[in-house]
């Protein structure tokens, strides 16, 4: 069973509130850098680009800081973010919204940029959508090197992606 | 003059920003006795980290050096390894290269502006803040900004550590409808390219005048990019092979990050040295526009590089027009290369100045040495010499923690690789001698938050 068709059996009375979202409504952005375990966000996305998905869900991957992540989020409905996040443990799945991001400030970052701070700006310029959630997966920060993921990453990507899918689903 | 506090201040290494930034400030019976700065330089490891790697991996590995403008490394770094085995690119690879440019000073230009200096300027600790009050134009900021990161992944592949360039041109061509859609936005973004420097220059900018020596590239013909002869305010004019004759870096006990020197004292690189020395390069639309603010050009003013960011992002977006109004897919992006021992020099402008680099190649291909000097390391001794200019002038018996804002917005003038956090500085301040004596910090802005927003 596909994890969009897993993610229906568990939200059936969400169906129709789907059914009339549009196109691109809802959004999945991966964030992330070409560096190490910190691409994860990136390789969700990629788990997820390779299953059929509703028409209301689009997917965006972020590179920068800052305006790619605005103009990623402009004019959706919801947003789910999916990024790295330094853990005690790598391959955990973590899960929140806004309020928990703040909570974790300095934890989740944009690479230079907190990641709370972006969306403080974002909600100075009433760009934040009405929906936000994030999702991440835990990594250890010396990971962030080369251009693949460590092996406790790599194998929690597919259960990031499900967890990403059914974030914006809810 | 009256007697003043005396004080010594340290400030550890700071660390949770991208670079960083530490300041010695000592206070002798109310006179600055030293003001010493310390940034970390993250280029003195990748130089001996490329010994023995070949050649055509340079571009790529040297993207890395720095997320906001690795566009500016790689030029520096292919100009240099093409010279080596006298590669000539081709008309279009050159236009192509500029057109890249383009799109990293937008984009640098823009997170300087509106996420780091213009609070400063407006009086609010962070861009949030200052959003509340003026979004309009931080979604103006914000939106030119992107339009630069496109740039860069229309060429790059990416516009973080982008892949796209290769010695002797790129791996790719765009496509034309890539190409098209671009210039749209490119061509309706120019109105907020000219608002832009008005708002910057409307801000309440500190009168300063200070006496420093301008260094920045000239072209015959163009605005500089990734071409042209050293030149400066004093009357240098030397071809960038002759760099290190006339600028010396050398080691100081209080920084890990070698001091650049010219003829032994301090200069300026970056956006306010370059529009001085190159002013009349300017398309007319773009002076034009610059004419109707009441900042004059030349500017003595450290402060007005923030009106010289505005104007450089109004003339990148109108060059990169240029560069697309007029594009084609060549019958190729490349040029072929040769390996060949020898020495070659590269120097561009990067967003934030002079970007000089030797690199030396063996036979094979393989790197011998490189030596990089960013434009960072060079403003270095710029920063401290404005750093007490600017704290004498606002009063050096103010409290540490005014100090430590105003050191922090006179640093952040300059856009440093460290100034990514709003308060990325830990000050120590040793004060010593004369009677222990607080007045109100006098703020850098005088502008009130209830300023309309033009």
């Amino acid at each position: 069973m596909s994890a969009h068709g897993r993610s229906e059996a568990l939200i059936p009375q969400r169906s129709a509130r789907r059914e009339s979202r549009k196109n691109g409504d809802v959004r999945i952005v991966g964030l992330g850098s070409p560096q190490g375990d910190d691409r994860a966000g990136w390789a969700a996305l990629a788990e997820l680009a390779a299953k059929p998905l509703p028409a209301c869900l689009a997917l965006r991957s972020c590179v920068t800081p800052a305006t790619d992540l605005l103009a990623a989020m402009t004019g959706a409905r919801k947003v789910v973010l999916v990024d790295a996040v330094a853990g005690d443990v790598a391959g955990a799945i973590l899960r929140g919204d806004r309020s928990a991001l703040a909570a974790s400030r300095g934890a989740l970052s944009c690479h230079g940029v907190a990641l709370d701070t972006l969306l403080d700006l974002a909600e100075a310029c009433r760009l934040l959508p009405p929906e936000l959630a994030w999702v991440a997966v835990t990594i250890d920060p010396a990971a962030t090197v080369g251009d693949t993921l460590s092996a406790p990453v790599a194998a929690a990507v597919p259960a990031l992606a499900r967890a990403a899918l059914e974030e914006a689903l809810r | 003059m009256t007697e003043g506090r005396s004080l010594k201040i340290n400030v550890p290494m700071l660390a949770r920003v991208e670079g960083e930034g530490a300041l010695d400030l000592e206070i002798d019976r109310g006179r600055l006795a030293a003001a010493r700065l310390r940034i970390f330089e993250p280029p003195r490891f990748f130089e001996k980290l490329v010994e023995g790697r070949a050649a055509a991996e340079m571009p790529d590995l040297v993207a890395r050096i720095c997320g906001i403008c690795p566009v500016a490394y790689q030029m520096s770094a292919v100009h240099a390894l093409e010279a080596i085995g006298s590669v000539e690119p081709t008309g279009w690879v050159r236009e192509m290269r500029r057109l890249l440019y383009c799109g990293e000073w937008i984009e640098s230009h823009c997170l300087h502006i509106h996420l780091l200096a213009a609070p400063d300027f407006l009086g609010f600790p962070d861009a949030a803040k200052m959003a509340r009050q003026y979004p309009e134009a931080v979604r103006r900021g914000l939106r030119l900004q992107h339009l630069g990161n496109e740039i860069i992944a229309l060429l790059g592949g990416r516009s973080v550590h982008p892949v796209g360039t290769c010695i002797g041109g790129f791996h790719r061509a765009p496509p034309a409808a890539a190409v098209s859609a671009l210039r749209g936005r490119l061509h309706d973004a120019v109105p907020l390219a000219e608002e832009l420097v008005r708002w910057t220059a409307s801000l309440a900018l500190p009168h300063a005048r200070q006496d420093f020596v301008s260094v920045a590239l000239r072209h015959p013909s163009e605005y500089p990019l990734n071409e042209g002869r050293i030149v400066s305010s004093d009357g240098l004019d030397i071809a960038i092979g002759e760099y290190a004759d006339h600028f010396a870096e050398q080691p100081v006990a209080w920084s890990t990050a070698l001091y650049s020197l010219y003829h032994g004292r301090p200069y300026l690189v970056g956006p306010l040295a370059r529009l001085n020395l190159n002013l009349d390069l300017l398309p007319p639309q773009v002076r034009r526009n610059l004419a109707r603010t009441e900042v004059p050009m030349p500017s003595s003013n450290p402060y007005h590089s923030i009106v010289a960011r505005a104007v450089e992002v109004h003339y990148a977006l109108l060059e990169a027009l240029r560069i697309l109004d007029d594009y084609h897919l060549p019958e190729s992006p490349r040029v072929a290369t040769k390996t060949r021992a020898g020495v070659g020099y590269g120097c561009t402008e990067a967003p934030r100045g002079l970007l000089w680099q030797r690199w030396e190649t063996d036979a094979d291909g393989h790197v011998v040495g490189c030596r990089i000097v960013p434009p960072t390391s060079q403003n270095q001794a710029r920063i401290e010499e404005d750093l007490r200019l600017s704290l004498e002038a606002a009063g050096l018996d103010s409290p540490a923690e005014a100090l430590r804002s105003r050191a922090e917005a006179v640093i952040r003038n300059y856009d440093p690789c460290i100034s990514c956090a709003t308060h990325f500085l830990t000050l120590r301040i040793r004060r010593r001698g004369g009677p222990q004596r607080a007045r109100p910090p006098e703020a850098l802005s005088t502008a009130a938050r209830s300023a309309e927003e033009s």
